[in-house]
């Protein structure tokens, strides 16, 4: 056969549409240090907080960002923050904390069990009081143990995979430097109108 | 190779909607036309288009590692000479490639000829390989089309296991320009594929791109942008005020700055001076350096030109046949005529898809001239026998 064996859509036409920032429905977080920081919140049963922290955990091993040696993971990180995975081929930043959905309270109801994410935080050496996700977006400050956040539901539901990519050097993750000026490409376009090939 | 005319689906219009195909129609004149079909066999499929796409794909990769390397060559294809050692670089790295489409002459005998690879931005591959599958499914399932029948057309399939090597992280940033619903569309469809390849995608016009003090490129929420794909020239971001931040950019682009190489019709001129007499290629020559076996027919294009505009044919006895347009400020080639084989009032050109520097299926369009252009006609086509 000389064609694909099945195609789909999963964004485009009735299958998705496109999902833009402001409509983009959010979700309640609440991040912590550990599971005795939770437990300590009352905010939630200790059998929630071992059980979120545990899906956190899981959720590192795969997301978190890999290095191809400890000095590149330490300068995103910060010395001692880094260990090499049990094989030793290559090295990621410790969890910081981690972060639960709100409606993770009190579930003992099934559905809402499964349907409750939590997932793992970082620490960036040069904004040391900022919890980040895995992807480098910014959570809320470290030690605002039990406050609630509100974060696009895609923040909290998108799992990056960085399995498939070890980084050789750091300075990728981190603080963000500011943009300072847009509009600098697609000064043709707009001279021209459309086009394509 | 045959035309045969086919009953349209009674719920086209129903379909384009449920799969967000929002410009089957362009200037209130029908851009896919399913009132037809082309009816290829196996043999033709393969020996006379997905072979040559091939073998060609590989003469044109080698020919991007010796230009890199040549001065000569990169002044003679107008290459900024601030932008050679990012394309060294890029070819050095062996930033990956995701698609091209290489246009043919060709009416089912004899080799297909090149006549241009749009390397760098080319569409028309969402209708090509998911709105063109979905009609054969559509047309096998009411029994207008005979259950047997194939297509051309592993494209979707082979663009998601390529989207997961094209990005070094596993997200990619997707960018074209304004005020474009076929643009758009084209690089929402790109979007979908990477997210069913489990990458993570974000979308951000072209003009929206900025840059940090680290003088990296960002998106609207400042992140620097690790891995961007671009419908748009590299010719004109060469052109544009963040181009000297190129070189230095930690972004990973798709198309790969070498492919600036490729979408330039000098490659040509170069390609029939390394392979003269190969089959699928036809006499080119940078204009003013015309030998002999050009002949007396030709087609004059510039190096950089899209959508057909300002090409023309020069024929004997016949008045010149041209497309104007805003192109050919920096020089022309011109190119041994093999005209487009003609069906009825149509002129048909022949788009072989490459993912991954692989053929991977067709994209068929007919004119009402020699000249193809955006608003040329879609047509599906199967393969029987």
């Amino acid at each position: 056969m000389k064609r694909s064996q099945a195609v789909k859509l999963t964004l485009m036409g009735l299958a998705g549409g496109v999902v833009t920032g402001c409509s983009e429905p959010q979700e309640q977080i609440v991040t912590f240090k550990d599971i005795e920081d939770c437990v300590d919140s009352n905010l939630f049963e200790a059998e929630d907080c071992v059980y979120q922290y545990e899906k956190a955990v899981a959720a590192h091993q795969l997301e978190a960002p890999r290095y191809s040696s400890r000095f590149a993971c330490e300068q995103d990180f910060g010395q001692n923050y880094c260990a090499s995975t049990r094989n030793g081929s290559f090295w990621q930043p410790f969890m910081a904390g981690y972060m639960m959905s709100v409606i993770a309270r009190g579930v003992s109801d099934a559905i809402y069990y499964r349907s409750a994410y939590s997932r793992p935080l970082y620490r960036s050496r040069d904004d040391w009081g900022m919890y980040r996700t895995s992807s480098n977006y910014p959570i809320g400050s470290y030690g605002s143990s039990g406050k609630m956040t509100n974060l696009p539901r895609s923040i909290m539901t998108t799992v990056p995979n960085n399995s498939g990519t070890i980084k050789k050097s750091g300075g990728q993750y981190g603080k963000k430097a500011p943009t300072i000026k847009r509009g600098g490409f697609g000064s043709k376009s707009a001279a021209r109108g459309g086009w394509g090939s | 190779m045959l035309r045969i005319k086919s009953a349209p689906r009674a719920n086209l219009l129903e379909r384009a909607n449920q799969y967000g195909f929002d410009f089957h129609t362009i200037d209130g004149e029908p851009y896919w036309d399913e009132t037809h079909y082309y009816q290829f066999t196996l043999r033709q499929i393969e020996d006379d288009l997905e072979d040559p796409t091939n073998e060609l794909e590989q003469l044109c990769l080698d020919l991007v590692g010796d230009i890199v390397r040549d001065e000569h060559l990169l002044a003679k294809l107008k290459v900024p000479s601030s932008q050679w050692h990012h394309i060294l670089d890029s070819w050095r790295s062996k930033e990956p490639s995701l698609y091209g489409r290489m246009d043919f002459a060709y009416n089912g005998q004899g080799p297909a000829k090149l006549l241009e690879y749009n390397a760098d931005t080319p569409t028309s591959i969402y209708e090509a390989a998911f709105f063109q599958w979905i009609w054969l499914e559509d047309q096998v399932d009411t029994g207008i089309v005979w259950r047997g029948a194939d297509q051309f057309n592993s494209i979707q399939e082979k663009l998601i296991a390529r989207m997961a090597e094209v990005s070094p992280d596993g997200e990619i940033h997707f960018a074209c320009c304004r005020d474009s619903v076929e643009d758009r569309a084209t690089v929402e469809y790109l979007e979908d594929c990477a997210r069913q390849a489990g990458l993570t995608t974000k979308f951000l016009y072209v003009e929206e791109i900025g840059l940090n003090t680290n003088k990296q490129f960002t998106d609207l929420q400042d992140f620097e942008i690790s891995c961007l794909f671009k419908l748009y020239p590299w010719e004109w971001m060469f052109d544009d005020p963040f181009s000297e931040y190129l070189a230095k950019s930690k972004t990973r682009f798709i198309e790969p700055a070498w492919k600036a190489l490729l979408s330039n019709k000098g490659i040509l001129p170069l390609l029939w001076q390394r392979h003269k007499g190969h089959p699928n290629l036809l006499p080119s020559y940078f204009e003013g350096e015309e030998q002999a076996d050009l002949g007396h027919s030709y087609c004059r294009k510039p190096l950089f030109s899209r959508e057909g505009a300002n090409i023309s044919l020069v024929r004997p006895n016949q008045p010149l046949l041209e497309v104007g347009g805003e192109y050919g400020g920096e020089g022309y080639i011109v190119q041994g005529l093999s005209p487009l084989p003609r069906f009825e009032e149509s002129f048909t050109l022949i788009g072989s898809w490459v993912i991954g520097h692989q053929a991977a299926g067709l994209t068929i369009r007919e004119d009402n001239s020699l000249i193809t252009k955006d608003t040329s006609r879609f047509v599906p086509h199967i393969i029987v026998g």
